[in-house]
């Protein structure tokens, strides 16, 4: 099949070419900005619930140690619920960024990705160790309660599982970036 | 002012924009979601990050370049998201020769089934070679995807030659069919 055969049976399809007016347009980003501020109202909801729980737990508890616990826990909440807000943030491109070359964008995105599940451990599961492992500690001291290994081991075990799913999801992405790079190598003589 | 908001500023250069490309948009759209509903909002998303691009075009490059750059973006960051949620089986050649027999004109079953089978060869296709290849279909030369894509002239053209080759190969081979 020749060139220029191929390029009208391309070109001569029949496609949809719906007009859309700016209030369609503006129907639509506003229906994604809901979506994103109903996200961001789950994620501060949920941070609220552990801030409150903690506050409780602070009032309840009148021992030192768990005391400094549940704010450790309360501190590690506010860091956690702050990176989320700011990544969520950074999303939104720029009219540059949506109009940057298609291999730069691409790759951009795919790095942002890549690194946003490479850096889970730091921004979100290591805030959080300190309180959780202190809050167990002060909780059998004052109960005196026989020590049990195990329950230290849960959280840094369940961290554990997410930060392996997230460096597998960030080595497939990782494949995928090299995969570009080699292409764009393809270009150096 | 917030870059992602629609302002009432963009709107003549997003008609023209429309104009002068709103078919190329929609044969892009085509080449990177089959599913009708899906393309419907895939179709939507890319006009609305067109426009909001569009507060941000100072003549940098042609409107057709930033249109394009544009559209594939969206096709780009549509299409990693689907792979995330689920892989769809392609459709048999044999499914879709069925549908369109009822058809009487021979030569436009003849035109739909290329068609399908050019679809199936681009939607297997990974995205950059993709983008080269719907660029390659609207006619741009080597410079000109190299523009939108952001690779070199020469890497294009190997690309173009190579993805030709397999998209003819396979319209040949189903001509040469029984």
């Amino acid at each position: 099949m020749s060139d220029q055969r191929l390029k009208d049976l391309w070109k001569q399809q029949s496609v949809d070419t719906p007009a859309f007016t700016p209030e369609s347009l503006q129907a639509r980003a506003n229906a994604f900005y809901r979506t994103i501020r109903r996200r961001n109202v789950r994620e501060h909801a949920a941070g609220a619930a552990v801030v409150a729980a903690n506050t409780f737990y602070w009032w309840l508890f009148e021992d030192l140690l768990t005391r400094i616990a549940c704010l450790l826990i309360i501190a590690g909440t506010l860091f956690v619920t702050v990176q989320l807000h700011r990544r969520a943030c950074a999303r939104r491109p720029s009219p540059e960024q949506l109009a940057a070359p298609v291999s730069a964008y691409h790759r951009a995105e795919l790095v942002r990705q890549r690194d946003a599940l490479r850096s889970v451990l730091f921004w979100y599961l290591l805030p959080m160790f300190p309180g959780i492992e202190l809050f167990f500690l002060a909780r059998q001291l004052q109960m005196n309660a026989s020590m049990n290994l195990s329950v230290y081991l849960l959280y840094p075990a369940l961290a554990a599982v997410i930060v392996w799913l997230n460096r597998y999801a960030a080595g497939k992405l990782q494949q995928q970036i090299d995969e570009l790079d080699r292409e764009n190598a393809g270009d150096s003589p | 002012m917030n870059p992602a908001e629609p302002s009432p500023s963009n709107a003549a250069c997003y008609t023209e924009a429309v104009e002068a490309h709103g078919s190329d948009i929609a044969r892009f759209v085509a080449g990177y979601e089959r599913d009708g509903l899906k393309r419907q909002e895939l179709l939507q998303d890319v006009h609305l990050a067109l426009w909001q691009s569009l507060a941000g075009y100072r003549s940098q490059c042609s409107l057709r370049t930033w249109v394009y750059r544009v559209a594939h973006n969206a096709c780009v960051t549509h299409i990693q998201r689907s792979r995330r949620l689920a892989n769809q089986p392609f459709t048999e050649l044999e499914a879709l020769t069925g549908a369109i027999d009822e058809q009487a004109d021979i030569s436009l079953v003849d035109r739909e089934i290329d068609l399908s089978l050019a679809m199936a060869v681009i939607h297997s296709l990974k995205p950059v070679d993709r983008q080269v290849m719907l660029l390659y279909l609207e006619d741009l030369d080597a410079a000109a995807i190299g523009e939108v894509t952001g690779l070199s002239a020469r890497n294009v053209a190997t690309k173009v030659h190579r993805l030709k080759a397999l998209l003819a190969t396979r319209l040949e081979v189903r001509r040469t069919m029984p």
